[in-house]
């Protein structure tokens, strides 16, 4: 796992961890608090990550764009387990780890930033079967030309999902050509 | 009634000149309108005969009178209502006037009680007269056999005939006594009417209603019917002569057995009788005697033998047949069994049998039926094209909650479909006029031309959106509503914006730590 999003992903872990202990001190009282804290969070580190991964310092409109259309597909799971909890009569073990999950959403801004914004069909973690748990990467061989280049669905971990093994198979190399990805 | 005038009449010959010519028929009606004296098989099907005996078995058997009542001032009190679909408020008025008017101002109750009667207890069914404005009574020369129910054949040289323009205004509804009304069998003509005073009267189609519970599909006998009262005939039959034999058991009346005494004299036994008499009389009994004492002086044994002139099976049961009995009116009629025969005392005697026997009897029998008949002939022949009516059951408090609640669930589908935006607040008060859940007043602009239609509403007549309709469209939702639903759904168009809109903001809101971290991340990398 590349360094930047190792030390991004290990504050967010904290910090979602610490917010979700504090929830279950108050529980039943606090959920809507702690929903909006943990949306903030992800705001906040699914931009960093983004721009970490790019090596800059602000967002185009395109990075923005897509950088909102992640987070807001996460704050629709972050409402639904806030109900959820909401709706449940006692804590149950399992909301922590559920919670600290979120923090593996970052990953995917992260690997936009990383590939420049490349039109590549999917970032690790985004459609896997290991969810947030995915450690692939894309690897990218810049060619001549403007906007050429062949990507590399590359596995880090030896006991992938389906989904990555086939993206293996079947993405390596993906051709964009000329900024348009060939399908 | 008709503020002051006199209401008219529907059939010259109905009504008499004077007030004094009802002396007549006041005493000539005990005669004409009593029923046959004893329960015999009925008159062959079908028969004017036929109806005449069935139309006074109400006067044979209490119980069968009282579930023929039942019915009659069911349909009687029925509230009904009458829409239009052009929101016009004058034919709406025009067509309950037509009703609340009916039989020359009589009222909708008694025409109500009378056609419900003759449904019920006449093969021949139900004729109602429609009498239009500028109507003109001719006289023609004719020759045909005619029939009157509890006549014989005749034959009649003149009849009468009446006339209105084409398409004049219908401006009364009378009833027609079923036992004077034959059908023709003719298309244009099909009613032929013997009114009071013997005239024969005869009937375009489009001045008579007529209607028989369970219609014959033999063609000649041009739609009679099979009332409820020739179904259950044998039953009401069974019933009256138990009863007879009850009263004539109670009160002394009939003999059911002979008995021979020897041994005693004739003048010694009638004076032992009449001692019994004057004792149960000193002790102000009416029927019961109790046991009469006497004390013969004589060394003779008494022997008797005894005749038995008529008695029930020894197994019989009379409680099993009046409730077969009830079971098989309340089935013919369509009337719920216990309006007629009240549950309690009875194993299942509860609220839950009660509703769930209503329920099995709605849409069954000829009153149901005949609501239905009634609505879809007067809505179609009798009110203006636009103008329908239906029959609600304002009594029932159980239909009124079923009703609130299906208003609630149309309620609520009308809150969703807001807050997905698929339609405005406009379009949900215009949907909830349609369905009457918002009285059509507080409606500005009705977009709806004909409402929804069902099996008997009438098709509107311009499908075309109106203006107000269009105007209703120019001002469908284009984005999400202001109070979007506050839970996230799966893939829904409103949460996924209010996704969108709050993910844009956070990340306006947080951009700056954003910045800092990822430069922290970069360091570290």
């Amino acid at each position: 796992m590349p360094s930047a999003l190792a030390f991004l992903l290990a504050r967010l872990v904290k910090l979602i961890g610490a917010a979700t202990d504090a929830l279950e001190q108050s529980y039943p009282d606090g959920v809507a608090a702690w929903q909006q804290e943990i949306a903030r969070q992800l705001a906040r580190y699914s931009a960093a990550s983004l721009m970490a991964g790019a090596g800059v310092d602000t967002l185009s409109n395109e990075a923005r764009v897509k950088v909102t259309a992640d987070l807001a597909y996460q704050l629709k799971f972050l409402e639904k387990f806030g109900i959820e909890i909401q709706d449940g009569e006692t804590w149950q073990n399992g909301w922590n780890s559920r919670a600290a999950s979120y923090a593996n959403s970052i990953k995917v801004p992260y690997w936009r930033g990383a590939v420049k914004m490349l039109p590549l069909p999917a970032m690790p973690a985004e459609g896997t079967n290991c969810y947030g748990n995915c450690g692939c990467a894309w690897e990218i061989d810049e060619l001549d030309g403007d906007g050429n280049a062949d990507a590399y669905w590359r596995r880090a971990k030896d006991d992938s999902c389906g989904t990555c093994i086939q993206r293996e198979r079947d993405w390596s190399p993906v051709k964009i050509r000329g900024g348009v990805l060939q399908v | 009634m008709t503020n002051g005038l006199a209401p008219p009449t529907a059939i010259q010959g109905d009504t008499l000149p004077y007030p004094s010519s009802g002396a007549i028929f006041g005493l000539a009606l005990p005669w004409l309108a009593s029923a046959p004296s004893a329960y015999t098989d009925l008159p062959t099907y079908w028969s004017p005969r036929r109806d005449w005996a069935l139309a006074n078995t109400p006067h044979k058997e209490d119980m069968w009178a009282a579930a023929v009542t039942i019915a009659c001032t069911q349909f009687a009190a029925h509230g009904f209502t009458i829409k239009d679909s052009n929101d016009s408020t004058r034919r709406v008025q025009a067509s309950q006037l037509l009703m609340k008017r009916a039989n020359g101002g009589e009222g909708w109750v008694p025409f109500a009680l009378k056609v419900m009667r003759d449904l019920l207890t006449t093969d021949n069914g139900v004729f109602i007269r429609i009498k239009r404005a500028g109507e003109t009574t001719e006289k023609i020369r004719v020759k045909a056999q005619a029939t009157v129910a509890g006549a014989q054949m005749g034959a009649f040289s003149e009849a009468s005939v009446t006339i209105a323009p084409a398409g004049a205004k219908i401006d009364g509804l009378y009833h027609l006594d079923s036992l004077r009304c034959m059908r023709t069998g003719n298309l244009a003509y099909p009613l032929r009417y013997m009114t009071v005073q013997g005239m024969q009267q005869i009937f375009r189609w489009d001045q008579v209603l007529m209607y028989a519970d369970q219609p014959s599909p033999r063609a000649e006998l041009f739609g009679v019917g099979s009332c409820a009262a020739g179904r259950c005939y044998k039953t009401i039959s069974a019933v009256a002569a138990m009863t007879q034999l009850m009263y004539e058991n109670l009160t002394g009346g009939g003999a059911n057995k002979l008995v021979f005494l020897q041994g005693i004299n004739d003048p010694t036994l009638q004076a032992i009788l009449q001692s019994g008499k004057a004792d149960a009389q000193s002790r102000g009994l009416v029927y019961y005697l109790g046991t009469i004492l006497g004390a013969i002086p004589s060394d003779t044994p008494i022997s008797s033998v005894e005749v038995r002139l008529k008695e029930l099976l020894s197994n019989f049961d009379p409680k099993q047949v009046q409730d077969n009995a009830y079971m098989i009116y309340a089935n013919n009629i369509g009337v719920p069994v216990q309006s007629i025969q009240p549950l309690s005392g009875q194993g299942l005697g509860t609220g839950t049998q009660t509703t769930v026997l209503e329920d099995a009897s709605k849409g069954q029998g000829a009153l149901p039926a005949f609501l239905k008949w009634w609505e879809q002939t007067v809505s179609d022949r009798v009110l203006p094209a636009t103008t329908e009516l239906s029959f609600i059951d304002e009594n029932d408090m159980r239909d009124q909650k079923l009703r609130a609640e299906v208003q609630s669930i149309r309620a609520n589908t009308r809150a969703s479909q807001i807050k997905s935006g698929e339609i405005s607040p406009a379009m949900a008060r215009q949907l909830a006029a349609d369905s009457e859940d918002l009285p059509q007043e507080m409606l500005a602009d009705d977009a709806t031309p004909g409402g929804q239609i069902s099996d008997d509403e009438k098709a509107p007549s311009d499908a075309r959106p109106n203006p107000a309709a269009l105007a209703l469209i120019a001002g469908a939702p284009t984005a999400q509503p202001p109070h979007a639903t506050e839970r996230l759904g799966e893939g829904g168009v409103a949460t996924k914006a209010k996704a969108d809109d709050e993910a844009a903001a956070l990340l306006d809101e947080e951009m700056g730590w954003a910045k800092r971290l990822g430069r922290e991340a970069r360091r570290h990398a």
